[in-house]
């Protein structure tokens, strides 16, 4: 059964019980509300959908986003432009150091990112003096709680990600790459890909996307907090192996890391409706990442089968 | 016409000496078998032609022009292309992505063009008279499948020479004779094949010259209708 579990439908039969059970569930406010909910972890996920497909792993994306934004608006705090350039540069820059280090001198990226995951969880600390600031410019609080067109900026951000995301993935070489590096770096190698170069992109896609996805967290809080994207490295990670990505590399989707962002969302939004405590959410969330995990695994021992 | 060419090539490795002096060539159109036992030198002899493994001492000639800066991406280059035992494969993607794996055929420099680059693998495993779909995944094929996918992506560069370690080692009697046919095929792309192999039979149906190695040495060189696999067995032994 878990085999054939597949996220799309899981997305459909999720909607059609939580529509069944909260007459709210399919109001445009609602579906606004979870869109919105999920367009912080969402645009994570889309980057992490990259390096996990060259069999990589970025635990640093939540500390990248505290860390970017509040070193933009530390220094910069009444210069929307410049907390903007700030806070992408800064997030990019953390990603070229990780991926300098684990693409070029080929070192562990579990270790490598859980290292500056800490690291830069840290220095949010020390640039703000462990104090959230308040008071951001107008244009940052647009980012996070204007509209256009009717629709959450929010939301629009995360859909453009997308596309370029599925862009990126489907109809580049770069997209192509990601996944030849994760199935066989060496025969990538062989073949005349620049293996440490594409690996070192990947967790520059991953940071520059926290950068974006921090200035929308500071816009919609009115506040840069050194203390947020705490534990989103988890969530992001559920909702890309949840989507169908192998946590082994290789093999990745970006429609699927869609889907996978938005079950979560909706399991969130549901469970809320039904008025089931955070606590809960988190166990099920949990449960759910598991059964995703054994299933990739399970897919995994299949091709090998196959192989055989 | 000599199409390579080494003189006098040596390769060292501290003071173990596991090519020793050896001088061959290879004519236009030929598939030379090399042949020996474990340790005879033959890989090394192969990823020395390609530069993988850098020469100790002597020459290498490509087209009657000596080649300087013996490395990969300079003999590939060229023309000279390598299949390795391990078949540096991404088992996981399709045929035709491995194939073009480095060399994608793209549409305003940026996008992918998935169709075209289809459409040729499916020409190129027809002209190899080979029975997978382009569009397969290179997991759900069989052993004698994936060394012909391996073979077809060293041929998309178009090469002139191309060198085959072990192809069919690890394969059953029926995969074996599917690669062996490909083979045999490959003369009427007048592509010239050098074939490491360690099966004679395979050696004696598909190659025109045999070469064998032993302790870095060659012992023989012979066209295939002037010996037989008893000789070769026996000084390969002996």
């Amino acid at each position: 059964m878990l085999r054939k579990l597949n996220i799309y439908f899981m997305l459909l039969i999720l909607v059609i019980i939580f529509a069944c059970i909260s007459p709210y569930f399919l109001t445009y406010q609602n579906i606004s509300n979870i869109l919105l909910a999920s367009s912080i972890i969402g645009i994570i996920s889309l980057g992490m959908s990259f390096v996990i497909a060259t069999s990589g792993i970025d635990l640093s994306v939540g500390s990248i986003l505290a860390f970017s934004s509040c070193f933009a608006v530390t220094l910069a705090l009444d210069n929307p432009l410049l907390i903007i350039i700030l806070s992408i540069v800064s997030a990019i820059f953390i990603g070229l150091i990780n991926g300098y280090i684990i693409g070029y001198k080929r070192y562990p990226a579990f270790i490598v990112t859980l290292a500056t995951m800490s690291i830069v969880r840290g220095l949010g600390y020390i640039v703000t003096d462990a104090l959230p600031i308040y008071g951001l410019p107008d244009a940052i609080k647009f980012i996070g709680q204007g509209r256009l067109f009717m629709i959450p900026v929010p939301i629009i951000i995360f859909i453009i990600t997308f596309v370029l995301c599925y862009f990126i993935k489907n109809k580049t070489k770069t997209g192509h790459y990601f996944a030849f590096i994760g199935d066989n770096e060496q025969a990538s190698f062989n073949a005349g890909v620049k293996t440490s170069k594409y690996k070192c992109l990947a967790y520059i896609i991953s940071a520059f996307l926290c950068g974006i996805a921090g200035l929308i967290t500071i816009g919609r809080m009115n506040t840069a907090d050194p203390s947020v994207g705490f534990m989103y490295e988890m969530s992001a990670i559920t909702a890309v192996i949840l989507g169908g990505t192998s946590l082994f590399g290789g093999k990745y989707t970006i429609t699927g890391t869609l889907a996978g962002v938005l079950v979560i969302g909706i399991l969130q939004n549901g469970l809320n409706l039904l008025s089931v405590t955070s606590y809960y959410q988190q166990v099920i969330i949990g449960i759910i990442l598991i059964l995703a995990i054994i299933s990739n695994k399970q897919k995994s021992k299949e091709n090998e089968n196959i192989r055989n | 016409m000599k199409i390579l060419e080494t003189k006098n090539i040596t390769k060292k490795y501290e003071n173990n000496i596991v090519l020793d002096n050896l001088s061959f060539h290879l004519n236009k159109g030929e598939v030379l078998a090399i042949t020996g036992d474990n340790g005879a030198g033959k890989s090394t002899l192969m990823k020395c032609i390609t530069g993988s493994e850098k020469l100790s001492s002597g020459q290498l000639y490509y087209k009657e022009e000596e080649v300087i800066n013996i490395i990969p991406s300079i003999t590939r280059e060229i023309g000279i292309s390598m299949v390795y035992q391990s078949l540096n494969l991404c088992k996981q993607q399709t045929v035709w992505e491995n194939i073009y794996l480095g060399r994608e055929i793209l549409k305003n420099k940026i996008i992918l063009d998935k169709d075209k680059m289809i459409k040729n693998t499916s020409e190129l495993l027809q002209k190899l008279k080979v029975n997978i779909k382009a569009t397969d995944v290179v997991s759900n094929l069989s052993g004698g499948q994936q060394q012909a996918v391996a073979i077809a992506q060293s041929l998309i560069s178009n090469p002139d020479i191309l060198i085959l370690d072990e192809p069919t080692s690890a394969l059953s009697i029926k995969e074996t004779n599917g690669v062996l046919e490909m083979i045999e095929n490959l003369k009427y792309l007048e592509v010239s094949v050098i074939i490491i192999s360690h099966r004679l039979s395979d050696v004696f149906r598909v190659a025109d010259r045999v070469i064998t190695l032993k302790q870095g040495q060659k012992i023989l060189d012979t066209k295939i209708s002037k010996t037989s696999i008893d000789e070769v067995t026996k000084l390969i032994i002996g």
